[in-house]
């Protein structure tokens, strides 16, 4: 069994990657600073986010067995990928418009500068797009401050905490720090990895009957984590991203779009149209 | 540069073989066919005109809005002829057109599947011969297709030119809509690889109205239909009309982004020449397919951005004739700048085949001649059949 579930895997992978890829290259191709670690860890979270989502499926229908198939339908299987596509959808199009809201903000405190002459370039860092802006140098002046941890919200990695330059989010208002939290770059590979798991494409419906045809939770989440094994080798190119996206800067603008234009492809046409319309 | 054609026999060299090909894809088997000759006589006319005057833009026009317009008769009635209507029955191959291509060859790469319902060989318009001639197209014109061949740009050149200026400009957008294509372009293709079919001919393509698209019978297809009227209504007639540009090809064709990507194969390009250029940017407003910006001008780069189609308008519009078709081999940079280096002929053998070898001219004949290739079938059915409904009206 572990053979073959690797072989699934395997043997399969290509069509893990074509469902994968409509979401994972424009968001990895989209994201500025990408480094080899960054890029790394997003497809990290990314594959980790499948993986969680792989083995609950697992566990679920390998305890509940052949009972599965009772009510575990083709047509049921078309709703949960629907829903998965509307879930994906809302991620992407949140991360999308959330990076074109960095970007006013960027461009909204470039165009605004500080009374202060003596001002310093707030240094770009690792999890987030760097303000441009120009910080006053006193620290007591309170209208730049608020600017600044505005920008700083709304760009802040989901899984990070604040920048090590801000004063913390105290001024602004909550749902500010949820969105930038949902919006963040790890949380949407998270967030868009665990969705895409729930996508049934053939090699998973052929994974997910065997895992019930084994009747034991803890096999049949094996048996998902092995095929999932299976299938990373596909991934290995995507490491390749950073070499070529930073230098590109049209490369990431079109990314942007592309990641826009999917997720609201997911979210309306092959999510909720199929949802309404189909049965 | 309008008038030195006058004198030159050069000209009718290339008209005389121009109407050699006519003959040969016209004609040829149809000399009793009355629209044949019609057609022959007025692609014969068109193209002599056309190396006559040099003023290549105007009569690729009036080609292309006839091929257009025709095309859709032709295969309109066709459709109606073998289904009894424009819809596509459930368990029907369909003709595929160029627009496709690039939609399938990622998942035909990864699975070895054709996403779309079309028929292998023994069809006018089946998978194989579309990418053979897309293929040869793309060698020799690149995106000139859009320029010269496409018959469905004929729709918005020909709307385009319906308003006397432009009530929209998009000059400060033009690297905006060029990003724009190539997302959507990207978009297609991922998702029709998700979804293992061909998303655009499913909910976006334009031109569903004017030559075959899925029964309305349920809500889903009604969607889809009023996707598509919103479509040819907004980005083929209004937005064309509004901007004076082919908006849709410019901003929306993932055939025009995968074949400027593509357009690196071809052997000719346009040369802007820096030297001669005063830089009126008249080429600028006069570009339909938004691929010369202002700083393609003032930053003296030598050559359009990458969406050019050769359409020529900015050849037409130029007043110092700095823009011309050139060999992609003769294009070279030097401190940054394209720029020709063609050497002069020393004797008048040498001159006479350098005329003949004038890429101008023989980029000229070659897009006329696809275009011809592609039509011949179609614009002479399609007067077969307007000639029908007229006998058939009067009787």
């Amino acid at each position: 069994m572990i053979v073959e579930a690797l072989a699934l895997g395997l043997s399969t992978g290509t069509y893990c990657v074509m469902y994968c890829a409509p979401v994972l290259l424009p968001f990895l191709c989209g994201r500025e600073n990408l480094t080899h670690k960054k890029n790394l860890s997003l497809i990290g979270l990314f594959l980790s986010g499948r993986l969680i989502a792989y083995a609950a499926l697992g566990i679920i229908l390998g305890a509940m067995g052949l009972l599965v198939t009772e009510f575990f339908d083709p047509v049921m299987a078309r709703h949960l990928g629907a829903i998965a596509y509307v879930l994906c959808g809302i991620v992407l199009l949140a991360s999308g418009f959330e990076t074109r809201l960095v970007n006013h903000c960027r461009l909204a405190c470039a165009a605004k500068p500080p009374v202060d002459t003596s001002a310093k370039i707030i240094p770009q860092h690792d999890y987030g797009l760097a303000c441009a802006a120009k910080q006053p140098a006193s620290s007591n002046d309170k209208k730049g401050i608020n600017q600044s941890n505005h920008c700083d919200a709304l760009r802040s990695d989901g899984l990070h905490s604040d920048p090590p330059h801000s004063n913390g989010l105290q001024s602004d208002p909550l749902r500010v720090r949820l969105v930038s939290f949902f919006t963040g770059d790890s949380m949407v590979a998270l967030l868009s990895g665990l969705t895409v798991g729930l996508h049934i494409c053939p090699p998973f419906w052929t994974a997910l009957l065997r895992s019930v045809a084994s009747g034991n939770p803890v096999i049949g989440a094996l048996y998902f984590l092995l095929f999932y094994t299976g299938t990373l080798p596909f991934f290995l190119p995507l490491l390749g991203i950073p070499f070529f996206s930073p230098r590109l800067q049209q490369l990431r603008t079109i990314a942007r779009i592309t990641q826009i234009l999917v997720g609201s492809y997911f979210l309306l046409l092959a999510g909720i149209v199929p949802l309404i319309f189909e049965r | 540069m309008k008038t030195k054609h006058l004198a030159q026999p050069i000209v009718f060299f290339f008209i005389a073989c121009m109407g050699i090909i006519i003959w040969f894809f016209i004609l040829s088997g149809n000399l009793n066919d009355a629209a044949s000759w019609i057609y022959a006589i007025f692609l014969f006319i068109i193209f002599s005109m056309m190396m006559y005057t040099g003023k290549y833009s105007k009569y690729r026009r009036i080609f292309q809005v006839v091929f257009a317009i025709f095309f859709a008769i032709s295969f309109i009635g066709i459709m109606i002829d073998e289904r009894g209507s424009m819809s596509i029955p459930a368990d029907a191959d369909s003709p595929m057109c160029h627009i496709v291509l690039p939609i399938l060859l990622i998942p035909y790469t990864l699975t070895k599947t054709i996403v779309f319902r079309a028929q292998i060989i023994n069809y006018f318009a089946s998978v194989v011969s579309m990418f053979l001639i897309w293929f040869l197209a793309t060698l020799v014109i690149g995106r000139g297709w859009c320029g010269w061949v496409c018959f469905y740009g004929g729709w918005e050149d020909g709307v385009s030119r319906l308003a006397r200026k432009p009530r929209i400009s998009l000059l400060s957008h033009n690297r905006e809509i060029r990003s724009f294509q190539y997302a959507f372009f990207a978009f297609i293709i991922l998702v029709s690889v998700a979804a293992m079919s061909s998303v655009y001919c499913e909910w976006f393509c334009p031109f569903k109205i004017i030559t075959e698209f899925e029964p309305i019978t349920d809500p889903r297809s009604l969607m889809e239909g009023t996707i598509f009227i919103s479509a040819f209504v907004g980005l083929v007639l209004v937005m064309p009309f509004l901007t004076k540009k082919r908006f849709q090809c410019s901003a929306f064709c993932p055939f025009g982004a995968f074949q400027s990507l593509a357009d690196n194969l071809s052997l000719y390009h346009i040369r802007f020449d820096t030297n001669k250029c005063r830089g009126c940017l008249q080429c600028v407003a006069a570009c339909p397919f938004c691929a010369i910006d202002p700083e393609t001008i003032t930053e003296k780069r030598g050559k359009p951005e990458s969406t050019c189609a050769k359409c020529g308008e900015c050849i037409a519009v130029c007043p110092e004739n700095a823009i011309s078709y050139e060999f992609a081999f003769a294009m070279k940079k030097k401190n940054g700048k394209a720029m020709c280096s063609r050497p002069e002929p020393k004797t008048q053998a040498g001159k006479f085949v350098q005329s003949i070898l004038e890429p101008q001219y023989l980029f000229v004949f070659s897009a006329f001649t696809f275009g011809l290739i592609i039509s011949s079938r179609f614009v002479p059915d399609a007067l077969h059949r307007i000639w029908q409904l007229i006998a058939g009206g009067a009787n």
